[in-house]
């Protein structure tokens, strides 16, 4: 080998690691002088992943605690696609094809839509992740999942106006749901992490953490037991009846907890979207109706307690026909003269009518007030209503005669119990609640529901004698036979009343109603159930007397209540 | 006979010894950087492990979600309403004569529940719920 070639050989490999240098130091240079702030920005950008964990809103238990979950969140995906990665890889009949099978989608609209240039192409929102576990295997190209989850009702109509429902944004819009949606809802969180160049999390070079916080737990006081029992009760009796609505209420009479709480016509929580505004309406606290003859027991109460009668004074009841300020009011049968207690048991309209009157307007006002009618009951449930009555100063000549027997008044069911609870415990108005106990995801407490007396209205004696003529209801000769429960003496009142209507009282509607307590000696539940324009019968003894009595008799059953007498 | 063995006089032996402390400082740099290296392998390979056991947590407390869901669905009242007509079994409540009520302020609310129950299985009425 010559000198020459060997100086040749030499200066090529020289000659091109000098340029190759020349070229990287041009190409450092380029990159930190100048704009390179962008480039590292762009840089940082490919290597940092920012990625928001969402929060997991609460779940909701009935008062049992987790044994009985009736709210949840599950994961749940987007399923989109990208048209443009799968027409080029030519396999669009495949992928339309398999996401047709899985979400039973149309073919034809996958196909039409899979086939283009484009690069987004929604499928479905919402599946489950339970149902996506073929798709993953599948690895289907183009084919992409958005983290996201969705709200499940596992009892489907189950205490459907009570849980309420969320929204496809995520946000209560209903019931506790929407009451309770700042505890519920929690806090999403960010998760700023390092990748490699495979796009790789890196473990070693995690970045910033805010961490997820997850939704609050809710113990409601229903019980889901109660609950079910009241709403095949009430399903029987729309069906029977071919009523056009009917709802129900089971209250502890102590403390104020809702132990069921139910409206017909009911809907599917899991296909809210896919209801009418009718059927999401919680009749139990969003529903005004005259309540009939189930207000007497303000009048009897007020007048027991002023001292006005005593449960033996004797009072005419006209043969059935009061002829007063101008106007006719009558009783559904003739009686002569009645014992006050007699007058109540057989419910009869002049004698209460003529002892509201002994009360006078003013006081009898201020009772009806004390006993929360006309305000809220302050339920922790959003739609509540507040019910009808006037300022005394508005009453007609013969609107004293007529709120006494439920006429010219209206109020909720919700309002209707709280008027009995009051007589069952001894004559306190407690303010009826429905949730229970929040718990944070850590386990911190951060609410917990006592009961709440709002005021004393009667004193315990005009409870208690008010409770024994109350049980004299479902005696023979009562109008509330019905409501009986086997081996429990039940204490109640029946309701008739005719629908308002413009311009008068409807000659063919109703409302049908009972509202009692058990055991009648010593109660522990109060139950109102109100039925809306029953067919077939429309007497507050014969269309909800027996719904009461079916729920009563199975709710002492769920709730191990003993008889009174016991 | 012993074989002598003449040293070679030619031959050339280009060496010569370094200082004990600076093979001292080779050695300590050489060993520190195999353990960095080891330590920064074993923490790469337990981070993908808590990477990977994170992943397998959040998919097992999905899935335990999941099942949860699947598992209230399938014994909430309705349910078993409807897989008690399937089968026709039709389920009543105990008759007043037949419930046994214990109301002692000496018994205590387990040994009712013990007692009831033993009650119940020798009157075949046991699991009695949510019935006409």
């Amino acid at each position: 080998m010559t000198n020459d070639r060997v100086i040749l050989r030499l200066l090529w490999p020289s000659v091109a690691l000098v340029v190759a240098f020349v070229g990287l130091g041009v190409r450092l240079a380029f990159l930190h002088i100048g704009e390179h702030e962008s480039t590292v920005l762009r840089v940082e950008r490919r290597h940092y992943r920012k990625r928001s964990v969402i929060a997991k809103r609460g779940s909701i238990f009935d008062r049992n605690g987790k044994k009985n979950i009736l709210a949840l969140t599950l994961d749940a995906k987007h399923v989109k696609a990208d048209p443009k990665v799968i027409s080029d890889k030519g396999v669009v009949d495949e992928v339309a094809e398999k996401l047709s099978k899985e979400f039973d989608l149309p073919l034809d609209k996958l196909k039409n839509g899979l086939d283009s240039k484009r690069r987004y192409f929604l499928i479905k929102r919402f599946v489950p992740d339970a149902e996506l576990e073929s798709l993953y295997k599948a690895k289907l190209p183009g084919v992409h999942f958005d983290d996201t989850t969705i709200r499940c009702y596992p009892q489907n109509e189950l205490l459907c106006h009570v849980l309420g429902f969320v929204n496809n944004n995520g946000i209560g819009s209903a019931g506790i749901e929407q009451r309770a949606h700042k505890y519920l809802r929690g806090c999403d969180g960010v998760r700023n992490s390092r990748v490699n160049a495979r796009n790789q999390e890196l473990y070693w070079a995690e970045g910033r953490d805010i961490p997820v916080i997850n939704g609050s737990d809710i113990t409601l006081t229903i019980d889901q037991n109660v609950q079910f029992v009241v709403e095949r009760a009430l399903d029987a009796v729309m069906k029977k009846h071919e009523a056009r609505g009917a709802w129900a209420i089971v209250e502890k009479v102590n403390t104020g907890e809702i132990l069921a709480m139910a409206s017909r016509p009911a809907y599917n929580l899991n296909k809210f979207s896919t209801t009418s505004a009718d059927q999401r309406l919680n009749r139990a606290i969003g529903y005004v109706y005259e309540p009939g003859s189930t207000f007497k027991a303000i009048a009897f109460s007020t007048a027991f307690n002023e001292n006005i009668v005593s449960e033996n004074t004797l009072i005419d009841c006209e043969q059935g026909a009061w002829f007063h300020q101008g106007r006719i009011l009558r009783d559904s049968h003739a009686h002569g003269k009645l014992t006050v207690a007699d007058g109540l048991k057989k419910s009869s309209n002049i004698l209460t009518a003529k002892v509201a009157i002994m009360i006078g307007k003013n006081r009898y006002y201020k009772y009806l007030k004390a006993f929360g009618i006309g305000d809220r009951t302050g339920v922790d449930l959003p739609g509540e209503e507040a019910g009808i009555l006037h300022n005394p100063s508005n009453w007609s000549g013969i609107s004293l005669s007529r709120i006494a027997i439920g006429q010219g008044v209206a109020v909720t069911a919700l309002q209707m119990i709280g008027v009995y609870c009051t007589i069952a415990n001894g004559g306190y108005l407690v303010r009826p609640y429905v949730v229970k106990r929040i718990v944070s995801s850590n386990g911190e407490e951060l609410y917990c529901r006592k009961a709440d007396a709002v005021r004393r209205v009667i004193t315990e004696k005009t409870a208690k004698k008010m409770r024994r003529l109350l049980a004299r209801v479902t005696e023979d000769g009562g109008t509330g036979k019905r409501a009986r429960v086997a081996g429990y003496k039940v204490a109640g009142k029946t309701g008739t009343a005719q629908k308002a209507v413009r311009g008068g009282y409807s000659k063919t509607d109703y409302i049908a109603s009972f509202v009692g307590f058990i055991p009648a000696e010593k109660p522990e539940i109060a139950i109102i159930v109100v039925v809306d324009t029953p067919r077939n019968g429309y007497y507050g003894g014969t269309v909800a007397g027996p719904v009461f009595s079916k729920i009563a008799e199975q709710s002492v059953r769920c709730l191990d209540i003993m008889p009174g007498n016991n | 006979m012993k074989v002598r063995k003449r040293k070679n006089r030619k031959k050339m032996v280009y060496a010569y010894s370094k200082p004990a402390p600076f093979v001292g400082i080779v050695v300590v740099v050489v060993v520190t950087a195999l353990v960095y290296s080891y330590l920064v392998y074993s923490c790469q390979v337990l981070g993908d492990d808590i990477k990977r056991m994170e992943r397998q947590q959040i998919d097992l407390k999905n899935r335990y979600v999941n099942e949860e869901y699947r598992w209230t669905e399938a014994k909430s009242p309705a349910n078993i309403d409807a897989a008690l007509k399937r089968h026709n079994i039709v389920m009543t409540w105990p008759t007043a004569s037949q419930v046994v009520h214990l109301n002692s302020p000496t018994v205590d609310k387990h040994n009712i529940a013990s007692l009831d129950s033993t009650l119940l299985r020798g009157s075949r009425l046991a699991g009695t719920v949510m019935n006409d």
